[in-house]
């Protein structure tokens, strides 16, 4: 199999849920290498079950989420742990640990999973520190910091390892317009010099239509996928009046004004 | 875009990396080769080390056959750069791809920050630190009773305005729920107690005395202290963990912008059911004591049941059984009361809820031992 014919995630017939209660059904997309893809919708539509079951925290009911041609939902042992190796996940609020410095954050997956001298890992965690712009902060505790920063760490701890997949949960959650867009643009940076490929939850438009190469839309009523496609074609083109009416940020309850505008 | 491949486009199984070498008078040239990612098997550096003692001046490293990369290659080229810096040989990254040479440009500028300087203080300075934390704990402890005070003042006018529910969930969590290890812990105290009189007292023929030692030891000390302790680890270390898991997580922070004051609202009702259960786990205790000191006397010491129960019935005084009953009210009220008060201080992170934790279990052993204490030098004669 040659690496332009491998997908970067490959989901196939997935049924997500907890307890056997199935919150999203029969989610079949794909993820090409390199690229930024969003998972969207409003509310309770399943976005943060569906990435807790593409990492693995929960275990999907049903179906195959399968990372870089390696099938995830079944592997065990060394096996997973060796897929896990190859993705990073930038959780909500940063998720560092508190009792560890912003570096020694950074360190800890390269002193536990790649034998290197100490001064090689150090240098390695500065430049991944430096860039995210954090390198000054190094011996900062995470109570020390601020929301975007913590973001910022956390990226560059999910990036110590150079996965070639990275996840993140609601980035833009909780940081201010300001630190919101550097964060969309160091996201754009790391796929772009690095080649990963990123998938995004969130429901913030202006990071979706800065970032996103293809956007996939959750439906709570249906607990499925509505559409995948690139957004700003989405936000004009879609059949589905619900794609639209999310990506134009039209108010509920004005399905006039949305058949005007389209008959206009 | 550099011409080297990135590592997201990754090929499913790496060739293995590797390093060949050809050396040109002064020159050595290192050629990397194959798929320098972390998941491939790394070549062994120190093998390296050996080419900078004979007569090297110059290194230059080639990564133009290198199909994708990642930090594993920049960390092998920054030993490298580190190693001729230390044998004095000139590093060349210049033949290097332009991206992984702008990335080892970049590491020399990255300085690490000073660490701001460990405090070592004299001390003087140091017992002036700790007296001032001891009498800013006090503070905290002499509000919090105030604060209890006040909200027990309040309760008695509006009975109405304490949580009742909560008050009698925290009741099922304290007592019927705590009964299982109470009464294990109680049985095996009363055997210990009894097998260990026993040992001593055979030697006068007064092993029948074992129903007095085990029933008054019990009814005095041993219950409401071993109650006491299991509860300070059960429950005194739940209140403490659950506030200050709620302080955390700003949920004390909304309690408090609604008007609602967290000690009346979440301390009280913990401490008036803690206090009311205590004695009741310690009546329990006692029982569960006596039946362990009984069934040693009868299975080991061939004392009859009737003979033993009769011992322990004309030993016992109501007062052994008001001051074992006194003490137990003491020791849910402090328990109850450290755990919530080291909860609501506690710092507003992991590390906060595991200090606050440990500070509750210690303290509340600490005060048992010494309001015991006092309740011995208080009832002697």
């Amino acid at each position: 199999m040659s690496a332009g014919e491998t997908k970067a995630i490959v989901v196939r017939d997935l049924d997500c849920g907890y307890d056997g209660n199935p919150v999203l059904r029969g989610l079949n997309f794909e993820v090409r290498h390199g690229e930024i893809f969003v998972i969207m919708g409003e509310s309770g539509c399943g976005k943060s079950t569906l990435l807790k079951h593409l990492i693995g925290l929960n275990t999907p009911l049903a179906g195959q989420v399968v990372f870089l041609g390696q099938n995830y939902c079944a592997a065990r042992g060394a096996e997973r742990l060796e897929i896990q190796k190859r993705f990073g996940v930038l959780y909500q609020s940063g998720a560092l640990w508190s009792s560890l410095t912003v570096a020694e954050n950074v360190a800890l997956p390269l002193i536990e999973h790649a034998s290197l001298e100490r001064e090689v890992i150090d240098e390695l965690v500065m430049l991944k520190l430096a860039l995210v712009r954090m390198d000054a902060y190094a011996h900062y505790f995470p109570s020390e910091l601020s929301g975007g920063m913590k973001k910022r760490a956390g990226l560059a701890r999910a990036m110590a390892l150079d996965p070639s997949l990275l996840f993140f949960d609601e980035p833009s959650a909780g940081l201010d317009p300001i630190s919101s867009r550097e964060l969309d643009d160091l996201m754009k940076r790391v796929r772009d010099t690095l080649g990963t490929t990123l998938v995004v939850v969130t429901h913030e438009l202006p990071s979706i239509f800065a970032i996103a190469d293809h956007a996939m839309m959750l439906s709570k009523e249906t607990r499925g996928i509505v559409e995948i496609g690139k957004p700003a074609e989405m936000a004009k083109q879609s059949t589905h009046p619900a794609v639209r009416q999310f990506l134009n940020r039209w108010p509920r309850g004005q399905a006039d004004a949305i058949k005007t505008y389209d008959t206009n | 875009m550099d011409d080297v491949p990135m590592p997201g486009a990754s090929a499913e199984f790496p060739a293995p990396p590797a390093v060949r070498l050809q050396r040109d008078q002064r020159c050595l040239s290192i050629l990397f080769t194959g798929d320098w990612v972390w998941r491939a098997p790394q070549p062994d550096w120190p093998e390296l080390d050996q080419v900078f003692y004979k007569g090297v001046g110059e290194v230059r490293c080639f990564a133009d056959d290198v199909k994708q990369w990642d930090s594993s290659l920049l960390a092998l080229l920054l030993y490298l750069r580190r190693q001729c810096e230390h044998a004095r040989v000139e590093f060349c990254a210049e033949t290097l791809p332009p991206v992984l040479r702008q990335l080892l440009d970049n590491v020399p500028r990255i300085k690490w920050p000073e660490a701001p300087p460990p405090a070592n203080h004299g001390v003087i300075h140091n017992m002036g630190l700790r007296t001032m934390t001891f009498w800013k704990g006090a503070g905290h402890a002499v509000t919090f009773i105030g604060e209890c005070a006040q909200a027990l003042a309040h309760v008695f006018h509006f009975p109405k305005a304490l949580r009742w529910p909560e008050v009698r969930l925290v009741m099922q969590e304290c007592g019927p729920a705590s009964l299982g290890i109470v009464g294990l812990i109680s049985f095996l105290t009363g055997c210990i107690l009894a097998w260990q009189g026993a040992l001593q007292l055979r030697q006068f023929g007064a092993e029948i005395y074992v129903a007095d030692l085990v029933g008054v030891a019990l009814a005095r000390e041993m219950g409401p202290i071993m109650v006491a302790i299991v509860i300070s680890g059960r429950i005194g270390a739940s209140f403490a963990a659950h506030l200050a898991t709620m302080e955390a997580s700003e949920e004390i922070d909304a309690l408090r912008t609604w008007g609602f004051s967290p000690v009346q609202f979440l301390a009280l009702p913990r401490i008036i059911a803690l206090t009311c259960m205590m004695p009741l786990l310690v009546l329990y205790s006692d029982l569960l004591g006596m039946a362990g000191g009984l069934a040693v006397g009868t299975s080991v010491l061939g004392l009859s049941r009737s003979a033993f129960l009769a011992e322990t019935w004309r030993a016992l005084h109501i007062s052994d059984l008001q001051t074992g009953l006194l003490k137990s009210i003491a020791f849910g009220l402090g328990v109850a009361c450290i755990g919530c008060a080291s909860g609501l201080k506690a710092d507003r992170s992991a590390e906060g809820v595991g200090l606050a934790t440990t500070s509750s279990v210690v303290k509340s052993i600490l005060y048992i031992i010494v309001v015991d204490a006092i309740f011995g030098m208080c009832s002697q004669p």
